[in-house]
């Protein structure tokens, strides 16, 4: 039985629903467009310590701005929103993931940029199952 | 049988006491040092993440600190940095849950 690609589920369902900006796991090369970058941090086995089908996934998105400076707020809030929408109703899909807890989120603007690139940094934790008989 | 009174300075208590102080500086020291084995070394090569017991007669405040000048890249990632969460992954992995809250007041 292999673990759940939970960075595959993300990408699958984020880009299901269409919410017009890119979901990637690295930095996109075109940096005018706004995107949200999902890393996974890590994972634990949840529930009982001897089943390796039930994980706990900690996972972070960045929501990038399109534009340097502030004027980039709105998009960046409106996509965050969207975002955390999506996650929210997601374990009522039964596509595997049971529960997402929301464990820190905070509008962290990246001072790489220069001005800094607004950008919502949201600190998730996904409950998710391996599928029965995979 | 007696009634159960409430100890109402229980906390207050356990904040000044020498042995429970020392749990929480175990603890911290512990996480302090699994976070510098999982961090991105940036700046400094050693020693970034500390634990500092700044706890005072009447209050217990013990902290695990990242002083790296380029710690929060190191934590949250940028555009060019990774994110390598070395705090928050820390706590997990020496036993202990992360529970994010507010600042207090």
């Amino acid at each position: 039985m292999s673990t759940v690609n939970i960075e595959g589920l993300v990408f699958t369902y984020l880009n299901s629903l269409s919410l017009g900006i890119a979901i990637t796991p690295e930095t996109p090369d075109n940096q005018t467009q706004p995107w949200i970058k999902v890393t996974m941090l890590g994972t634990r086995t949840a529930g009982n310590q001897n089943a390796d089908y039930f994980h706990d996934f900690h996972v972070q998105f960045d929501v990038y701005a399109g534009t340097d400076g502030p004027e980039g707020q709105p998009e960046a809030e409106g996509y965050y929103q969207d975002l955390r929408d999506a996650l929210t109703a997601w374990p009522e899909l039964d596509q595997g993931v049971s529960a997402v807890r929301f464990t820190n989120a905070m509008r962290l603007p990246d001072p790489a940029f220069k001005p800094s690139r607004q950008r919502y940094m949201l600190d998730t934790h996904l409950y998710a199952r391996q599928a029965v008989g995979s | 049988m007696r009634a159960f009174i409430p100890n109402p300075s229980f906390i207050a208590e356990l904040e000044v006491d020498p042995e429970t102080v020392k749990v929480f500086e175990d603890a911290a020291d512990a996480v302090a040092e699994e976070a510098n084995l999982l961090r991105h070394r940036f700046m400094r090569e050693d020693g970034a993440v500390l634990a500092r017991n700044e706890s005072s007669r009447i209050h217990m405040d013990v902290y695990v600190v990242n002083v790296d000048p380029g710690g929060h890249m190191d934590e949250w990632g940028s555009v060019n940095n990774e994110a390598y969460a070395p705090l928050r992954t820390a706590v997990g992995n020496v036993g202990l849950q992360f529970a994010p809250t507010s600042k207090p007041a």
